[in-house]
């Protein structure tokens, strides 16, 4: 295989960027600028908080409103409230709402989006309800931790998860806030934000797209209320958003978050009685899946290298119906139905690879590329085993080599060999 | 704010950030907003910035800065998207005018390799000063620009024999 040197690499680097650079319509992006700039109020405003629309999505385990822009915007804030900086006093004041908050016996937050509204329920220890109402309305999912079980509604009924949802659900935001800058803001309220760049500036002086909790605590020292927002110093016109704001898959730009939280009246957290009845051979699946992963070193880590990657779920499941189209393939699909089976969702490196068994007796191995994404599935303990690629987490999808090597340690794991003839001739292309 | 200085500025540096901003982020959806927003930043501040020894240093850290978040956000975002329902598949990425097989070798890349190579290899910074832009420490930049060279080499090489990388 021939291999390049650095004078050559630098050179292939340099031709992609100049080929980008070429393409840029200059005086119209300048011209745009002008206009961005000069539309702008004097004050800095908030718009949606990107990172707030994920974290919300954790912190309800697995919900979120995928709308239209709302009414409620964007949120002017003065300049001058705005000139205040990073406080050690505040910011022990804040840890101590936190601790008060997870010390609590038990709490109800109500997180709304400015368009729908979740419930999540916590009792300590490790006790968690949510329910969720979808844009629409159409679609009520529930999600119930109680200790290190979870359990899902969908519209076909309780699905048992094998994740650890007490890492995510309560924790996520509480996380953020705990590695924040942190100011007063007004009298029994506080500011947070995210230290992207340091938390030495004023937050007003901090860059644009800085995340940004206006924390309101109660006469206890509790969090109260959370409004999160992102630091933006160009004016949102809702009705005219230009198009950087969706850029790069991010969550719709469209609420405003904010988090209530009420510390009496919790209701009682309990196993949904359809759960009890659960699949004792879906959970034991589960535990190979995870010891598979604790072998290959992928089991979840309660906590990481990097403070940012404490938002990061390493493992997710999901039970979603999932049609996987062929290419070159005498069939068309094969269409996934799962009556509980489950799918593991792993963060690898910067990948997202899913591992999903189907119960296919006597489907041998192959590893082939879908439509969109790269597979591979093999069979082992009665099992068709997909490894599939979703995308890269910064973008890309998988690379077929990947996803195959990935196969092959995870077969490994399950001491299973991959079988060598495809599903049906024609079936993929190991390489494609 | 001084307009003709800032544009000419602006004209100067907006292509080669965008061409930086494809590299750093593996491909060209939302490329040209952050530069832009960068941009717009530096404009605001322009009374100060256009001082600077290098106001261009001073963009190309914020674009930095948004690309490193961005790129945070997207994968807390995807992970989270898994669990919030459907799979949804990757959004095409744009290859107009790119060469396609490079790209899919940087895209390939980790993203902090990914920007610890490009800030080597299209900003000339040493190790240091990648480890100060990406506020990370420089035993990690090396091992960044380490196995992205190897693994550059490797992808790109292999893309040169079949012809794709021959005209770079």
């Amino acid at each position: 295989m021939p291999e390049l040197d650095d004078a050559e690499i630098g050179a292939a680097l340099e031709a992609l960027r100049n080929g980008a650079a070429g393409e840029v319509d200059l005086e119209a992006r300048l011209a745009e600028l002008h206009a961005r700039a000069g539309a702008s109020g004097t004050g800095r405003r908030w718009g949606t908080g990107l990172l707030a629309a994920a974290a919300a999505v954790a912190l309800v385990a697995g919900s979120v409103a995928v709308l239209d822009r709302g009414e409620d915007h964007v949120v002017t804030a003065p300049a001058e409230e705005l000139d205040i900086g990073h406080d050690d006093g505040a910011k022990a004041d804040l840890d101590r709402a936190v601790r008060a908050t997870l010390d609590a016996p038990g709490w109800v937050a109500e997180i709304g989006n400015g368009i729908g509204r979740t419930t999540v329920t916590y009792q300590a220890p490790n006790r968690i309800d949510s329910d969720t109402i979808d844009a629409g309305g159409e679609r009520l999912s529930r999600v119930v931790i109680v200790g290190t079980e979870s359990w899902s509604s969908d519209s076909s009924g309780w699905v048992p998860g094998q994740r650890d949802w007490r890492t995510i659900a309560p924790l996520t935001l509480l996380d953020a806030l705990s590695s924040a800058c942190v100011a007063t803001w007004r009298s029994g309220e506080l500011a947070a934000w995210d230290g992207t760049d340091g938390c030495a500036r004023p937050l007003g002086d901090a860059l644009d797209g800085t995340d940004v909790w206006i924390v309101v605590l109660d006469a206890a020292g509790r969090l109260a209320r959370i409004d999160v927002g992102e630091l933006r110093s160009d004016a949102v016109d809702p009705d005219t958003p230009r198009a950087g704001l969706n850029r790069l898959g991010r969550l719709p730009i469209g609420a405003r978050l904010s988090v209530e939280f009420r510390y009496e009246d919790v209701p009682e957290v309990s196993v949904p009685a359809e759960a009890v009845a659960d699949d004792a051979a879906a959970r034991e699946l589960h535990d190979l899946m995870i010891g598979a992963f604790a072998t290959l070193g992928w089991a979840p880590r309660p906590c990481c290298s990097h403070p940012a990657d404490t938002r990061s779920a390493q493992l997710a499941f999901g039970v979603d119906g999932l049609e996987v189209p062929f290419v070159g393939a005498p069939v068309e699909a094969l269409t996934f139905d799962h009556d509980g089976a489950p799918a593991v969702f792993v963060q690898h490196n910067d990948h997202v690879v899913e591992v999903r068994p189907v119960d296919l007796a006597g489907a041998p191995g192959v590893a082939g590329t879908a439509d969109r994404y790269p597979f591979a599935a093999f069979t082992c303990g009665g099992y068709l085993w997909m490894v599939g690629g979703l995308f890269g987490s910064d973008g890309p999808p998988l690379d077929a080599d990947l996803v195959i090597s990935v196969a092959a340690d995870f077969a490994g794991a399950l001491a299973c060999e991959p079988g060598e003839r495809p599903v049906a001739p024609g079936h993929g292309d190991p390489h494609g | 704010v001084s307009t003709r200085e800032f544009d000419e500025f602006y004209r100067a540096e907006y292509p080669r950030l965008v061409g930086l901003a494809v590299v750093l982020l593996g491909h060209r959806v939302g490329a040209e907003d952050l530069v832009q927003d960068a941009m717009v930043e530096s404009y605001r501040r322009w009374d100060r910035i256009g001082g600077y020894d290098s106001p261009s240093a001073w963009v190309r850290r914020v674009l930095v800065q948004r690309v490193v978040k961005v790129t945070r956000k997207r994968s807390n975002e995807r992970v989270a998207q898994l669990r919030a329902g459907p799979m949804r598949p990757a959004p095409p990425t744009s290859l107009v005018g790119l060469d396609p097989s490079v790209l899919a070798c940087v895209q390939a890349l980790p993203a902090q390799q990914r920007a610890a190579v490009a800030l080597h290899y299209l900003e000339d910074m040493s190790v240091r000063q990648i480890a100060d832009e990406l506020d990370i420490a420089e035993g990690t930049v090396k091992a960044h620009l380490s196995r992205g060279r190897a693994a550059l080499s490797e992808s790109l090489g292999r893309v040169g024999a079949e012809g794709s990388v021959s005209d770079a």
